[in-house]
C-alpha cells in the first residue's frame, strides 16, 4: 500500500485518504462481495453528486496505491469488479505502521521521546502504551523460554 | 549613423523569421510578410473553420520555415562568394545578430529533419505496448470492434486495430505502430459511458484518421523544431493541434449526426478531470482528451482545447 499524501488536520481514515477514497473505501468495507464502478457511482450519488468517470478515476487512484483490488468482469462491454485489499483495522493499522516507521526513520530522537513524553502526560496513551510495552516483554521472555 | 536596411532586416527577422542578410533585396522580406498577413487573415476569415484556420496557420509556418532554406542557399553562397562588406557600431551589431541567424537557421533545418526521421522511423513507429506497461493490454469487447468498424464504413477509411488498456482513468487514443494505426480505449472509458457516448469518443478517434490530423501534426511538430529560434512556433503548433481537435469533434458529429452524445461524455470527461486525469500528449498520439492547464497564459502552449472549449464549440455548431 502507497500512501502519499497526508492530511494531519482529518481524525478519521480522511488523514491517509482524500474525501472521495475515504468515502468509495467506506463503501466497499460495508460490501462483502465486489462492486462495479456503477454500483459504487449509485451509492455514492445517494448523499453526494458525482460523475461516473470520477468515481472510476478515484478508483482506478486507490488501485494504483494499493488500497483496493480489482477484476476485470466480461459481460456487456467490460467492466472492474471492486474489492477492499484490507479490513478496516488493517488499514489503520498499516497507516499508522507507515507514518510512525517514517517519522522514526526521518526524526528518531525526537520521535522517541515525544512518545516518552506522551506516556507520562496523558493517562490513557499511558495506559495503551504500558499495556503495549508489557506484552512486549511478556514476548520477549517467552522467546527466551523456549 | 545606422543603416535603414541592416534595422529593417533586424526587426523583420526578429517577427518573421531568418532573413537573407547577405543578397539583400526586399522580396525575401515582402514575401512572408505578405503571407503572414495573408495567413493571419485567414485565421481570422475562416473564423467558423477549424479546418481553415489549421491550414493557415500550418500555411504561416511553412512560409517561416521557407525563409530558414533560402537564408542558408543564399547566406552560404553570397558569403562563400561575397562576403558582407566591414560594418561599424550599431551595424556591426546587427549584422552580428544577422550572422547568429544563420546558424540558427542551419541548426533548425537540420533538426526538423532529424525530428522527421525519428518521428517516421522512431518513436511513433513503435507498438503502442511501449507507451503503456505490456501487461496493461487485453483483449477488446466484441461490441467496441463492431462499433469501430461500423463508424469506418461511415468514414470510408480502413478500420483501425483495437486494443483495450487495463486501466479505470477513462482514455481513448489512436495512435501508428509499425502494424498500422492502433486505436485504444480504457476499460474506465467503458465502464463511465454508455453506448452512445461510446460511440461519440470512438467517432473522435476516427475523425483523426479521416482528416489525416497525423501529416498535419507531422507536419506542424517540423515546422516548430525548424522554427526553435523563433518564439512563433511555440504558439502555432499548439494552435494547430487545438484546431484539430475541435474538427475532430466536429466531423465526429457529422458522422454520427448527433452532436448531444459527444458533449454528454465531454461533460462526464470533465467533472472528473478536476480529480485526476493525465494522457500522455506525446508526437504521434492523439488522445481523446490530455489534462489541460488551468492557467489561461499556460493554456496557448496546450496541445488540447479545454473541455469546456469544445463543448462550447459543438454547441455554437450544432
Amino acid at each position: 500500500m502507497k500512501l502519499q499524501v497526508l492530511h494531519p488536520s482529518n481524525r478519521d481514515i480522511r488523514f491517509a485518504l482524500g474525501d472521495l477514497e475515504a468515502i468509495l473505501l467506506q463503501e466497499l468495507w460495508e460490501t462483502d462481495g465486489r462492486l462495479s464502478v456503477k454500483e459504487l457511482h449509485i451509492r455514492v450519488s445517494r448523499n453526494r453528486a458525482v460523475a461516473v468517470t470520477t468515481v472510476a478515476t478515484i478508483l482506478d487512484r486507490l488501485h494504483r496505491k494499493g488500497i483496493v483490488s480489482r477484476k476485470l468482469a466480461r459481460e456487456g462491454g467490460g467492466h472492474y469488479l471492486y474489492s477492499a485489499r484490507l479490513t478496516e483495522d488493517q488499514f489503520k493499522h498499516v497507516v499508522v505502521h507507515d507514518v510512525m516507521g517514517a517519522l522514526l526513520r526521518g526524526f528518531n530522537d525526537v520521535t522517541v521521546a515525544y512518545l516518552a513524553e506522551r506516556m507520562t502526560d496523558k493517562p490513557t496513551d499511558r495506559k495503551i502504551i504500558s499495556k503495549y510495552l508489557s506484552k512486549l516483554k511478556k514476548g520477549s521472555k517467552d522467546d527466551r523460554s523456549s | 549613423m545606422i543603416e535603414v536596411h541592416r534595422l529593417f532586416l533586424f526587426f523583420a527577422w526578429f517577427l518573421l523569421g531568418p532573413i537573407n542578410p547577405h543578397a539583400f533585396h526586399y522580396v525575401p522580406v515582402a514575401l512572408p510578410l505578405a503571407m503572414a498577413v495573408l495567413g493571419l487573415g485567414l485565421v481570422f476569415v475562416s473564423k467558423r473553420s477549424f479546418r481553415g484556420r489549421s491550414i493557415a496557420l500550418l500555411c504561416i509556418l511553412a512560409f517561416m520555415f521557407y525563409q530558414s532554406l533560402e537564408l542558408i542557399v543564399f547566406g552560404l553562397h553570397a558569403g562563400l562568394t561575397r562576403p558582407d562588406p566591414v560594418s561599424v557600431g550599431i551595424n556591426r551589431l546587427f549584422s552580428f545578430f544577422l550572422d547568429v541567424n544563420l546558424g540558427l537557421a542551419i541548426a533548425g533545418v537540420l533538426a526538423a529533419f532529424g525530428v522527421a526521421v525519428f518521428l517516421e522511423f522512431g518513436k511513433s513507429r513503435l507498438p503502442l505496448a511501449n507507451l503503456f506497461p505490456e501487461d496493461s493490454f487485453l483483449e477488446p469487447p466484441a461490441q467496441v470492434i463492431q462499433s469501430v468498424n461500423k463508424l469506418s464504413d461511415l468514414a470510408g477509411i480502413s478500420p483501425p486495430q483495437v486494443s483495450l488498456i487495463d486501466s479505470g482513468k477513462p482514455c481513448a487514443l489512436i495512435t501508428r505502430s509499425k502494424q498500422g494505426f492502433v486505436m485504444a480505449v480504457s476499460v474506465g472509458l467503458l465502464e463511465s459511458l454508455d453506448a452512445e457516448e461510446l460511440e461519440a469518443c470512438l467517432a473522435h478517434e476516427l475523425s483523426h484518421l479521416k482528416n489525416r490530423d497525423f501529416i498535419v501534426r507531422f507536419l506542424a511538430t517540423m515546422g516548430k523544431v525548424g522554427l526553435f529560434s523563433r518564439p512563433w512556433g511555440y504558439f502555432i503548433e499548439p494552435a494547430i493541434y487545438r484546431e484539430r481537435e475541435l474538427l475532430a469533434d466536429k466531423t465526429a458529429v457529422e458522422l454520427l449526426g448527433r452532436p448531444n452524445s459527444l458533449i454528454s461524455a465531454l461533460t462526464k470527461i470533465r467533472e472528473s478531470q478536476s480529480h485526476e486525469f493525465n494522457q500522455s500528449g506525446s508526437i504521434g498520439i492523439v488522445c481523446l482528451f490530455n489534462s489541460v492547464s488551468k492557467n489561461r497564459l499556460m493554456q496557448l502552449f496546450d496541445k488540447h482545447p479545454t473541455i469546456d472549449a469544445r463543448i462550447r464549440a459543438l454547441q455554437e455548431t450544432w
